[in-house]
């Protein structure tokens, strides 16, 4: 075996330019491969954490048959008494903050244009505390319960050409269907970094909801954090159990966040044939390499089976040099593509090109940071040796099955 | 007495068939084409004969040696190497034959380029495992200080002339102490002086080891250098003469 592992290792240099296209097409697939997946898991990871941070929180609330018509945002599904479920969820040691909205389609209008655009009424505080909203004005002031004022995404307000202290009106349907109307003013502007609430939401005090809407005393939703996003499916089950589920829709991130999910499995079969792509280019580039080596070497192979070589010592030494090669373009790849994952998992890829050109409200910011989880390396590396391994076999096996004088005769 | 061999006792050595050939015949077949090679060949090999195999181009020198080299089946008749009918075994069990019975020297030496000297001579003891790293050292170092290569010991083959290339290739042959070496145009790329170095050499070592040469040729030095010397034409033996004898009438 060690007399294989010499030949095929220094085989490997007797044609260094070849062999180091080879190396080089290994590398740039597996390095390559490792961005892309790392640019992926670090996306959907991204986007789910944006989206759980700034909308959907671990858990929600809803009254029940509200999650079955959530698109709508439907005010026929109220939760009523709302302080007492709030302050009862607080009590719970695995809820660390809880925060109630009603959540209502709306038209923000400044009497030239219109939007279509989703209201969300909020307890200023409580929504501070869980969402922190506070701290994501970027211009004006934070809202207090009782003024009729509203925070706007600040893409919005340039959209519709306002600044903060301007006037607008929200037209929406009370929970009775009847139409309503109120002016506000522009208390500040938000920018949450989650495109969806940037573009699409406004926040008003959830008193000042509650009237318009004629919702005295009710809400469409509890939004609370548990420890972890980890343990959010532990939490809902327990929830499910100490709650009525006659009188309560209660879910984890998992559920509102299901598009969203279903979207990344769409995405991760394309994910697939781009890597089948990669792995075909490296497996047609070092199965050249290796017929060419064959057939430049075939009066050795003569010599060598003249020596005592056994066919599958052949077969062996050819699937050796693919492995070795696989190994090395591996490694180099991996640690290539590792160390650019881990530069943009630190310093992150700027996107704002691709958000600017139809991806306004994916919940993924400017910025999108690449995960990389150093064990699953290992497998890139294990991938190199396979796919170098399994493109030698036919190489390897037609110069393992040549007769010994039709190898000794060639030139 | 064992099917394919005899003994005689002349001049006090024990001299051993280690080939027997009967009744061969080679065709090559392509497509619905055949070509005779070689035809009625009867012919049998003893310890210690240093035999030259001549004729024309086409004639059957190079199907004969890949016969009694194992490294071709005859399509009839019988090749025999030290008792073992060769037509029986299958491509493994030739390759441990030719490993362990068997050397072979090249018209163009065939070392392996990515090996240097010593590691090629080393090659065929690998393949035996019958040898621990000392004692290759020793049987590897001391056959190239016989043969005026220890200098050139770790040096690759194009670090080499064609002429210490053609020494390392003997030595390879020899250093599993084969019953037989087989040499196809040992001679033929490399310039008359060189040539007769390296049979001198083959002749000195044949006669020291007692190990049998046979090697194809055109060149009527290389045949008078051997003492037993086989003609071919169209695939026939048509002569087959000790030259030794020969020399003394």
């Amino acid at each position: 075996m060690l007399l294989l592992l010499k030949l095929a290792f220094r085989n490997i240099f007797r044609n260094f330019r070849r062999s180091l296209l080879t190396f080089l097409s290994i590398s740039i697939g597996i390095g390559l491969s490792i961005i892309i997946v790392g640019i992926l898991i670090g996306t959907e990871k991204q986007s789910i954490r944006l989206l759980v941070s700034t909308r959907i929180g671990h858990a929600q609330v809803y009254a029940a048959g509200y999650v079955e018509e959530e698109l709508t945002l439907p005010l026929d599904y109220t939760i009523s008494g709302y302080e007492a479920l709030v302050d009862e969820l607080l009590t719970i040691p695995a809820v660390q903050t809880a925060a109630e909205r009603i959540l209502f389609p709306a038209t923000l209008t400044d009497g030239i244009d219109e939007l279509r655009i989703t209201g969300a009424g909020i307890d200023a505080i409580r929504e501070n505390v869980t969402f922190h909203l506070a701290d994501r004005i970027v211009d004006g002031t934070y809202i207090a319960p009782g003024e009729e004022k509203i925070l706007l995404g600040d893409v919005v307000a340039e959209l519709f050409g306002k600044r903060v202290g301007d006037p607008m009106t929200i037209i929406a349907r009370t929970k009775y269907g009847a139409i309503t109307a109120l002016d506000v003013e522009i208390a500040g502007l938000f920018n949450v970094g989650n495109p969806e609430i940037d573009n699409n939401y406004f926040f008003l005090p959830l008193d000042i909801a509650q009237k318009i809407l004629e919702m005295e005393n009710e809400i469409t939703e509890v939004t609370l954090f548990g420890n972890s996003m980890d343990e959010a499916d532990a939490l809902e089950t327990y929830l499910n159990g100490r709650f009525d589920t006659n009188i309560y829709d209660i879910v984890s991130w998992k559920y509102s966040s299901k598009d969203l999910l279903k979207l990344y499995s769409m995405k991760s079969k394309g994910t697939q044939v781009i890597y089948l792509i990669l792995f075909i280019m490296i497996s047609a580039s070092i199965m050249n390499t290796m017929l060419m080596s064959v057939y430049e070497r075939t009066r050795e192979i003569g010599t060598l089976m003249s020596l005592g070589f056994r066919r599958r010592n052949i077969l062996s030494l050819f699937a050796l040099e693919g492995g070795f090669l696989g190994a090395f373009g591996g490694v180099i790849g991996t640690i290539i593509g590792g160390a650019i994952t881990y530069y943009l998992k630190i310093y992150g890829l700027n996107i704002e090109f691709m958000i600017k050109s139809g991806f306004e409200n994916f919940p993924i910011g400017s910025r999108i940071y690449a995960e990389i989880n150093p064990a699953s390396l290992f497998y890139f590396i294990l991938i190199g040796v396979s796919i170098a391994l399994l493109s030698a076999v036919y190489p390897s096996w037609k110069g393992a099955r040549m007769e010994p004088t039709e190898a000794l005769r060639a030139v | 007495m064992a099917e394919g061999i005899f003994l005689i006792l002349k001049n006090y050595e024990l001299i051993m068939e280690i080939i027997r050939l009967e009744k061969v015949e080679k065709i090559y077949r392509s497509g619905k084409t055949e070509q005779k090679a070689l035809e009625g060949i009867d012919l049998s090999i003893t310890t210690g004969e240093f035999i030259s195999i001549a004729g024309p181009s086409g004639s059957g020198k190079t199907t004969l040696l890949n016969l009694i080299g194992c490294l071709d089946k005859p399509t009839a008749g019988e090749v025999i190497v030290d008792e073992v009918r060769v037509k029986n075994l299958d491509h493994n069990q030739l390759a441990d034959l030719r490993s362990q019975k068997i050397g072979f020297i090249f018209q163009t030496f065939n070392l392996i380029p990515v090996l240097t000297a010593y590691e090629n001579v080393e090659f065929p003891l690998l393949l035996r495992h019958n040898t621990n790293a000392e004692e290759r050292n020793k049987m590897i170092t001391g056959i190239f200080a016989e043969v005026g290569l220890a200098e050139y010991m770790h040096r690759r083959p194009t670090e080499l002339s064609g002429g210490q290339q053609q020494r390392v290739a003997v030595v390879r042959a020899l250093i599993k102490k084969p019953k037989l070496i087989l040499a196809d145009e040992p001679t033929a790329n490399l310039d008359s002086g060189t040539g007769k170095a390296i049979l001198q050499i083959m002749k000195e070592l044949n006669k020291k080891n007692n190990i049998s040469f046979v090697f194809s040729t055109h060149d009527r030095m290389v045949m008078d250098f051997a003492s037993r010397l086989i003609i071919l034409k169209d695939g026939k033996i048509i002569k087959d003469i000790n030259q030794d004898n020969s020399r003394k009438n």
